[in-house]
């Protein structure tokens, strides 16, 4: 057993974990249930977070390699009070049906904005191509992407 | 990964070095491999994510040096390239979430039939820097495949940066999947230096149908003094297939296979042609 | 189009929860003292059982228990309609998936380690591995019924080759292929046994009456005894019809025999593996035609591979036998419908139940006549397809709106810009084409399943002008809940913000039977209405009283407010009036019921109503095909579908959104690679789906709103109506781009390239 020590949304956790254990595993393992396992191998992209500013599928990253860093899923976006634009967008557009991809594709989509905040439809569609969904057929997640960008862009020049 | 009892992530490549010194040590990069690993040899993870001096693109001495620790996004993203097929090349690969995380020394290191970016290096004339705690030395990534990179390069080895001469050239990369998270079904990459209309110096790779990727040196060497017209397109992707030995692969039939490769190298060709 | 729905312009009721993280799957649920269990399976599709020693995983840290066949304690035989079926295998092997044990342990992984211990010896025997060949009679006999297990058949006029005046006749053999669901929560149980020897099981189903019924049967007490509550339900199509029945009972078994809560969540990999999936199916097809393109008479075979055991494919094959010859009306019908066993993996529900497959057959063979006369593809359809005058369905009934197919091709012709695209441009390796898929869908179960087809609501209006309502039928996705908040509000005249209504629990409402067949919408709406209905006329009589009107009839509440339909200055709110039937101590909940019509049908014939009403639905599809490599690149596809009345605008813009890209999934790369039987591709990165980068470039849509009188406000339904022609319109568009006659799904890559080079 190794000692993980890690930040979620801003809390420090620490466990003893097996040395394989996938940082997935851990999450879920102390109570971060947003963080889906679709396939548990880097297929489905149901399992994403952004650890250190970067998006990436948790079921393949080793707990322990996540140690010390800073670890943020869906929650850190915002809740049902006081949601992200993005979040907004997805409800609004009718992005979520099943439901199941939505928080990890929240995190690619605004992994994305933070680097390009006025992408095309092309580049929308590539940064969420490792998050498989079966339900809508991405028309109403890309719309909702591209409704969300252009609400943050707003926001920002408001401020 | 079950036995490992020690997870280490130095500072700097010295100790990182160093640590991978002792037997029982595996060097982690971006992980995705590794993370799924089931091997119970290793004791003890090196994880190389804070040895910036590896993260690094730049052009010194005429080459393009890349260091090992650069993830697939970094290098999709490089403006002014002077090689857009390794943009292409590492833009094509996997989904957005895995390119964030690979890394060019892991992509080598993986020594598997899926891998693009070797494709490449491959036809790029690539040269792999693989230094221990005590040495290092400089070689052909072609020489790397020739073996495998897990029989080649020493455990106590670590790739840490890639050259690629800079040349004036033109190059091309294609590949085919059936959609853009699969793995690739067949793949071909080629680089040319010209004279006028004529070809001075040509490599031509392959990959996805091979244990492998692979340079093809037969046919590249018939292209030598040539001018690439359609007939010699015709000629080469055909005649390639003949220097090839393809793997059984359930999703593709060998003769499919074949087709691909053809259509590939035909592609390739054509762009070299321009 | 500038259409709108019943609703209110509102997200749908758990859009919220889950976008914020916080709606609970059944993996993310746990309870105290709860352990994990584990299927110990066959890597084996055919085989005999020599040797299962546990002994040693017994011993291993963490295991609790250990079930096979000799210490299951409940029945071991759970075929859903034949009895073919054993939750553990006790001496034969029949499918690679097959169970062989079931562990319990304090953590998955302990499970997972015990199960490598186990000593199994299997003696591989001689399988069956085409639903053809199992026809022969020197093939395994996968049970002792023999290898057709049920047939079908439709026969109307008389087929009579030498009678029939037909001068054409077009005869081809098809091969369709079979498809994974691919719902992204794989399957999943929790099993709870209660104090009082009752249970609760918390599942991811479409059906949570099935586990109910089968897991009191498994352990041989009243279905009083078990409670269901459906989970959030990551995705079914299908797939969470009656296969979530086989974690509920694995699941069960170990918590029966531990005393404690047991967990199964199926990996990717053993999900795939063993599920059920679409049937691939072999049909032969012969048409008889004048040659002005007058279709006289269809002949059909169709051979369904069922895989190793019944499940429901005598069902899907039942909606496959009928609505194989489409939606024509054709004087000479003659249809087999063989259901096979062989021992792939075995077959059940998929979106489209059976139809998919033979509307890609019935297609492309009115797509070869329209070629061999000349005539266009969509005017074929005009002439042969159901309209005022051509009324009659495979079934011989007739249908009451044989006219909106017309009106169908009328509106695909128009908004895919058909004519322009007839001619293709077609540059060097790249071919474009475009084609047309159409169907018929006969709403709710077949007449075989009639008795299921019921639906119930519990409506309860709370004191302060809020409603709980619970419906039988369940949203697993694709937006049931929705549908049924808008309908009770819209029948009540109130806000859909008054309405809570969640995932079903068994004890809430009675046995609604399946939701399948795109009959949420139709009979959890009517069971609503009901519902509704019954509670009305009390607040209608309180609200007239309560504005001085002396008949309950002229009141009337729009959006929350009662007024009378004379004097609109004077108002009551609906909470005002719910508040006085309270403080009138008067019944405040109701039960709502639907039940479809009792039908009369011949099953040696077909002949009869076959079902209650239907849909017809239809996709143009644009693709542009890479000949060299064979990839199909979709340009845009158009959907117009006939639902009756839009309920949720939204909701029903994403079912075609998803039907569709499903659609072209299943047509263009989802494909089984089977090695004797098993699955090679188990995992998604080889049994590839569309991503984001795969769906077309332009989706349009339309729909016909013409109002079906049996339906909530006019509905029909669109689940599956949405994917059914998805796959022939893609046949159609490659076999134009080729200017080939294709007649093989999926067309992957590697088919494409074949099918040019055989044409050469």
């Amino acid at each position: 057993m190794i000692k993980v020590s890690l930040t979620v949304n801003g809390k420090k956790h620490e466990k003893e974990t097996a040395p394989d254990t996938s940082l997935l595993d851990f999450l879920r393992s102390i109570g971060v249930k947003s963080v889906k396992k679709g396939c548990g191998k880097g297929e489905c992209g149901a399992c994403g977070v952004i650890m250190d500013g970067v998006y990436c599928k948790s079921c393949i990253v080793l707990a322990i390699q996540a140690n010390g860093t800073e670890i943020k899923t869906v929650e850190s976006l915002g809740n049902a009070q006081n949601p992200h634009p993005l979040q907004t967008s997805f409800v609004d557009e009718g992005a979520v049906q099943c439901g199941y991809c939505i928080p990890s594709m929240l995190l690619a989509a605004k992994n994305m904005l933070d680097k390009n905040p006025e992408p095309d439809e092309k580049e929308i569609r590539k940064s969420l191509d490792g998050n498989l969904c079966r339900c809508t057929g991405y028309v109403k997640q890309i719309a909702a992407v591209k409704k969300a960008a252009k609400i943050m862009r707003e926001n920002k020049n408001d401020q | 990964m079950i036995n490992v009892t020690q997870f280490v992530k130095p500072d700097s490549l010295p100790s990182a070095l160093e640590e991978l010194n002792r037997e029982g040590s595996i060097a982690l990069a971006g992980g995705t491999s590794l993370s799924l690993s089931k091997s119970k040899k290793y004791t003890k993870v090196v994880n190389l994510s804070n040895l910036t001096e590896l993260k690094k693109i730049e052009t010194k001495n005429n080459r393009l040096e890349i260091g090992a620790m650069v993830s697939m996004t970094q290098l999709a993203e490089v403006e002014d390239s002077p090689f857009p097929i390794l943009r292409k090349t590492a833009s094509s690969i996997y989904s957005t979430a895995i390119r964030n995380m690979t890394t060019v020394g892991g992509e080598i290191a993986k020594g598997v039939y899926w891998v693009d970016l070797p494709v490449t290096l491959l036809a790029l004339d690539t040269q792999v820097l693989l230094q221990n705690s005590s040495s290092s030395r400089t070689v052909a990534l072609s020489e790397i495949y020739n073996s495998h990179p897990s029989k080649f390069i020493n455990s106590n080895e670590l790739i840490t940066k890639i050259f690629i001469p800079l040349q004036k050239s033109t190059s091309s990369f294609h590949k085919f999947t059936k959609t853009q998270v699969d793995y690739v079904l067949a793949s071909a990459a080629g680089k040319a230096v010209k004279d006028g209309n004529i070809i001075k110096q040509i490599n031509l790779s392959i990959g996805g149908v091979t244990p492998l990727p692979c340079l093809l040196p037969q046919v590249s060497s018939q292209l030598v003094g040539k001018k690439i017209t359609d007939e010699i397109i015709e000629e080469v992707s055909t005649e390639c297939c003949k220097e090839i030995k393809f793997k059984p692969d359930f999703r593709a039939s060998t003769e499919y296979q074949k087709s691909l490769i053809k259509v590939m190298i035909s592609r390739v060709l054509q762009d070299l042609q321009s | 189009m500038n259409k709108k729905g019943l609703d209110q312009g509102k997200p749908r009721p758990d859009a919220k929860a889950k976008a914020t993280g916080k709606a609970l799957y059944v993996d993310d649920i746990k309870f105290p003292r709860m352990l994990h269990g584990y299927i110990f399976s066959s890597p084996l599709a055919s085989a005999k059982l020599e040797k299962l020693d546990i002994a040693k995983a017994k011993a291993a840290p963490g295991i609790h228990t250990i079930l096979t066949a000799d210490n299951l304690p409940g029945s071991n035989r759970i075929g859903m309609i034949f009895d073919d079926e054993e939750l553990l295998v006790s001496s034969r092997v029949r499918m690679s998936g097959d169970r062989l044990a079931l562990i319990a342990a304090e953590t998955q992984l302990q499970a997972k380690k015990a199960a490598e211990l186990i000593n199994l010896k299997l003696q591989e025997t001689p399988g069956v591995y085409d639903c053809r060949e199992a026809l022969s009679p020197s093939a395994p006999q996968i049970h002792p019924e023999g290898n057709v297990f049920k047939e079908f058949n439709v026969r109307r006029g008389n087929l009579d080759e030498t009678v029939l005046s037909s001068d054409i006749i077009i005869e081809e053999d098809y091969e369709i292929g079979g498809q994974e669901h691919a719902y992204l929560e794989t399957q999943g149980t929790i099993a709870v046994p209660q104090a009082d020897d009752s249970w609760h099981i918390y599942s991811t189903t479409q059906c949570p009456y099935y586990i109910r019924a089968r897991v009191s049967r498994f352990l041989g007490i009243t279905q009083n005894k078990v409670r269901v509550f459906q989970t959030v339900t990551g995705g079914a199509f299908g797939g969470k019809e009656d296969f979530p029945d086989e974690p509920a009972l694995c699941a069960t078994a170990l918590a029966k025999a531990t005393g404690r809560p047991v967990k199964v969540i199926y990996p990717r990999k053993y999900d795939m593996q063993s599920s059920t999936k679409r049937h691939s199916m072999k049909i032969k097809h012969k048409l008889f035609a004048t040659k002005q393109g007058q279709i006289k008479g269809v002949k059909l075979d169709i051979d369904v591979d069922a895989g190793a055991y019944a499940g429901l494919s005598t069902v899907v094959a039942e909606r496959a036998n009928i609505s194989s010859v489409g939606p024509y009306d054709i004087p000479n019908i003659q249809v087999k419908t063989k259901v096979i066993y062989t021992n792939n993996l075995y077959g059940g529900p998929y979106r489209g139940f059976g139809a998919p497959q033979v509307s890609a057959v019935h297609e492309a063979q009115i797509d070869k006549l329209a070629r061999t006369v000349g005539k266009d593809r969509i005017e074929i359809r005009r002439i042969n397809g159901m309209s005022a005058q051509k009324r009659k369905f495979a079934s011989g009934e007739e249908l009451a709106q044989p006219h909106l197919y017309q009106e169908l091709l009328n509106k695909l012709e128009k908004i895919s810009k058909w004519r322009t695209h007839l001619q293709p441009p077609s540059r060097g390796n790249l071919k474009e084409g475009i084609g047309i898929g159409t169907m018929i869908y006969g709403v709710n179960l077949h007449w075989g399943g009639q008795r299921l087809d019921r639906g119930a609501a519990y409506l309860v209006l709370l004191n302060d002008g809020s409603i709980s309502l619970a419906v039988g039928v369940t949203d697993m996705g694709q937006g049931a809940n929705a549908a049924m908040r808008t309908i009770c509000a819209a029948a009540l005249g109130i806000s859909e913000d008054l309405i809570q209504i969640s995932e079903v629990d068994t004890d809430k409402v009675p046995d609604s039977g399946p939701t399948v067949a795109s009959r949420a919408t139709m009979s959890g709406g009517r069971a609503v209405i009901d519902a509704v209905n019954r509670l009305k006329p009390k607040l209608d009589k309180i609200a007239a009283q309560m504005l001085d009107c002396e008949d309950p009839g002229q009141v009337e509440c729009k959006d929350g407010i009662y007024q009378t339909k004379s004097n609109q200055t004077k108002t009551v709110s609906f909470e005002k009036v719910v508040e006085e039937l309270y403080l009138r101590r008067i019944n405040p909940a109701a039960i709502g019921w639907y039940r479809s019509e009792p039908r009369q049908y011949d099953p040696e014939t077909g002949q009869g109503k076959a079902y209650a009403f239907y849909a017809f639905g239809g996709h143009v599809t644009r693709v542009q095909v890479d000949t060299d490599t064979g990839r199909v690149n979709v340009l845009e596809t158009t959907a117009v579908h006939d639902v009756g009345k839009i309920i949720n605008y939204q909701g029903i813009k994403g079912q075609v959104h998803g039907g569709t890209v499903q659609g072209l999934g299943w047509a263009l790369m989802e494909e089984f690679k089977l090695n004797k039987g098993k699955m090679m591709n188990a995992g998604f990165s080889d049994y590839l789906i569309p991503t984001s980068m795969d769906m077309p470039e332009k989706l349009n849509m339309d729909f016909i709103e013409e109002p079906q009188p049996q339906g909530p406000f006019g509905a029909k339904g669109i689940g599956e109506p949405s994917f059914i022609s998805v796959g022939a319109s893609v046949i159609s568009a490659v076999s134009h781009a080729l200017n080939q006659d294709l007649k093989i799904l999926p067309l992957t890559p590697q088919n494409i390239v074949e099918s040019i080079r055989k044409n050469d």
